[in-house]
């Protein structure tokens, strides 16, 4: 009796997670062992020729490749410490406001991350457009600079130019986020703390920061491997260019692998960057979950 | 009990899914015992020319239906393609054995998918009747893969309506018959557009991306005359010296700007600014383009071949025509070359279809068949096309080296041109062999 209904509330168990189970299997279980699979063969057609690590062997003096990682690298390096700092101190300054405030700006920072990525480029390309783009346009009025830019077309602006968008379609979620956890901090402590005479600053060092540490966690690791595989962005406003300063890893994958048909190399690529992701999400875990202990 | 009845469903489950492949797996020997076949058409906007269709897309089923009604014992299944994201659709059906059986495209792909082993060559096509840089093209190890319809050059184009409110039409070689100009005048023009209208970008040599890359391709090979490969199209010949100096020339006029500001442009932009008026030329033209700018106000467009130093230009050119996948079945195959057959054959869809591309015919006999000055000019052209290198091995690994090169050179990021030019052969090569050989394995 005792063991049927064990193996009864086991079967159910089993039944709950088995459409996540479905989706993982079928979603990022198999296609990573795929992947992985590819990155050991040379395909010609749909014949395969197995070279077990020269896909990887290639990867190491190809300098495309690595001039993408040390783009990727930057982009994430430069984007998430700003992301995460720029929505706490958005959120901050919207969470004291009233209802009918916070709901506006709330709005305001989440349009982007909800609008399409096609209909932002588009846009940011008419912003940064070297001939009628209006950010010449209002820096020629106030004499900032004096010709027509090419925010895009030269390699010393273009890579900034995409972090800006990066971070303005980033931001919404974390600032949504970061509103949510203020909400939670008790009120009692602040006041508490108020009444003692700490400053804002010891407030928030001492009574908000703590207790929001699980929100930034999430926050950092998220933002960190959406940035790691910016990819839409770049291929709509750059393709990588120009001369290889904003192409990365996500791009050479898609470049190598949909548009060369060189599956093995983009599948080596696309391994080495999980790999990196899961070293990088690790140690984020590890420090900052310290923290939180 | 119920655990009996759960097994009974599971046994039942595996069976109809058991049977339901092997009755998948019998289907297409039913439907050929019955003598019908259904063949899969893919095809890219192609058609946009015929004013009865709105779409290229409606012309496509009119072309099927008019098939499918001579032919009722096959049956065709469309699917339409965009430019964008075709390629790459195609692509990954070849990799899932899903692909059409018949694609309307262009020998750059249809070629590559021949040398591996994809498509049934029209081995009863009578080649001879055919314009034969198009069979060239069309052709792999002596066999023809690509059933060559339509032909036509790539060039450049002038915005008259422009040239005129600024008063330097006189400047361009529209009225010498071969229309042909020098650098030194093409520079000249570029530069008195600059000097009457300084919000005017008098052309845009554009390099972002792939995209319409031939045009920047044509137009630094002709400059002072190399080409990107020797006749043979075997071996990259645009680091000779010509090719260096043309790679100058750019890096001399770029921070000038009357080659606009290029480097994260790309074609669809350059045409945009040309056909709106923000740019007096195109680099980039061809005679389905001209077709699409005939209702666009404040547009005239009229041809211009690509400045050359000795004024004896040489050009890229569009093959079009449908190809044939051999998907292992010899029914299938022989339908879809009878729907080929149709398309280009056919008394009254051939020069329809032919007509609805824009493009002029690839049948030696069959010339003079738009009555249009620029058309007429563009037509004879044809003596003057260059070595169609769109087939070469590696041809598409090549490609994503060639804008990097160009925007280098168009950013300021490139100093030493010989230097870039030479790595962009090394490398280039290098793939070429590396491909060649893979060819012969």
């Amino acid at each position: 009796m005792l063991n049927r209904l064990k193996r009864k509330y086991d079967l159910s168990g089993y039944l709950f997670i088995a459409p996540s189970m479905i989706f993982f299997v079928t979603f990022v279980l198999y296609p990573m062992l795929k992947g992985m699979h590819m990155s050991l063969f040379r395909f010609r057609g749909r014949r395969q020729l197995f070279v077990g690590l020269e896909n990887y062997v290639k990867l190491l003096s190809d300098n495309v490749f690595l001039r993408s990682m040390g783009n990727t690298m930057f982009i994430v390096a430069i984007a998430v410490p700003i992301v995460v700092v720029l929505s706490l101190f958005i959120a901050i300054n919207i969470y004291n406001k009233s209802a009918a405030v916070r709901s506006f700006f709330r709005g305001v920072f989440y349009l982007p991350a909800v609008s399409s990525v096609v209909s932002i480029t588009v846009v940011w390309l008419w912003i940064y457009n070297p001939d009628f783009g209006i950010l010449n346009y209002v820096l020629k009025s106030m004499h900032v600079v004096n010709g027509n830019v090419q925010w895009l077309g030269n390699s010393a602006t273009a890579i900034y130019a995409i972090i800006i968008v990066l971070i303005t379609t980033s931001i919404g979620q974390p600032i949504i986020l970061y509103i949510a956890a203020l909400g939670n901090v008790p009120v009692e402590l602040i006041e508490s703390a108020k009444i003692d005479g700490a400053s804002n600053w010891v407030i928030f060092k001492n009574i908000i920061w703590p207790l929001i540490i699980p929100t930034t966690l999430y926050i950092v690791v998220t933002t960190t491997i959406n940035s790691f595989q910016i990819f839409a962005l770049i291929q709509l406003m750059t393709a990588g260019g120009p001369n290889y300063a904003t192409s990365t890893v996500m791009y050479l994958v898609y470049e190598t692998g949909i548009k060369i048909q060189d599956y093995g190399k983009a599948s080596a690529m696309g391994v080495v960057l999980a790999a990196i992701i899961a070293v990088i999400s690790t140690l984020q875990f590890k420090y900052l979950n310290r923290d939180i202990d | 009990m119920k655990l009996n009845k759960f097994k009974k469903l599971v046994a039942l489950a595996m069976s109809a899914s058991l049977l339901s492949g092997i009755t998948a797996q019998f289907a297409p020997a039913i439907a050929h015992a019955e003598d019908q076949v259904t063949i899969k058409f893919w095809n890219f906007p192609n058609f946009t020319s015929d004013s009865e269709f709105k779409t290229p897309e409606e012309y496509d089923k009119a072309l099927i239906a008019a098939f499918e009604a001579k032919y009722p014992n096959i049956k065709v299944e469309y699917q339409k393609l965009d430019f964008t994201d075709g390629p790459a659709k195609v692509e990954t059906a070849l990799q899932s054995q899903t692909n059409p059986d018949v694609i309307y495209d262009a020998p750059g792909r249809v070629i590559d998918w021949a040398s591996k082993g994809y498509l049934a060559p029209f081995s009863d096509v009578d080649t001879a009747t055919l314009n034969e840089s198009a069979v060239k093209a069309s052709s792999f190890d002596g066999q023809l893969y690509l059933y060559p319809q339509g032909i036509a050059p790539f060039l450049m184009a002038v915005n008259t309506e422009v040239t005129d409110k600024l008063g330097v039409t006189d400047l361009l070689p529209l009225n010498s018959e071969d229309r042909n100009w020098t650098v030194d005048e093409f520079q000249k023009f570029l530069e008195a557009v600059q000097e009457k209208d300084s919000e005017m970008i008098p052309t845009v040599l554009y390099s972002k991306s792939a995209a319409g890359d031939q045009g920047p391709r044509a137009f630094v090979s002709n400059l002072f005359g190399s080409w990107i490969t020797n006749d043979e199209v075997t071996e990259y010949t645009i680091n000779n010296e010509a090719g260096v100096k043309a790679m100058e020339w750019i890096q001399e006029q770029a921070p000038k700007g009357i080659i606009g500001q290029g480097a994260a442009l790309e074609a669809k932009d350059a045409l945009e600014y040309f056909k709106s008026g923000k740019a007096a030329l195109t680099i980039l033209a061809s005679p389905g383009l001209l077709a699409q700018w005939k209702d666009a106000e404040g547009l005239t467009a009229r041809f211009l071949p690509f400045p050359n130093v000795d004024k004896a230009p040489k050009y890229e050119y569009l093959v079009a025509g449908p190809a044939v996948f051999d998907n292992g079945d010899e029914a299938k195959v022989k339908a879809a070359q009878q729907f080929v057959d149709f398309m280009i054959n056919d008394e009254e869809w051939g020069i329809r279809t032919l007509k609805a591309t824009g493009n002029f015919s690839a049948k030696k006999d069959e010339t003079g068949l738009y009555d249009d000055e620029e058309l007429a000019f563009a037509e004879k052209l044809s003596a003057h096309f260059g070595a169609y290198y769109n087939t070469i091995p590696g041809y598409a690994r090549m490609r994503p080296l060639w804008f990097p090169l160009l925007q280098g050179v168009l950013s300021g990021d490139t100093k030493d041109v010989k230097e870039a030019l030479d790595a962009f052969v090394k490398e280039a090569t290098e793939i070429y062999e590396e491909e060649a050989a893979l060819l012969k394995q």
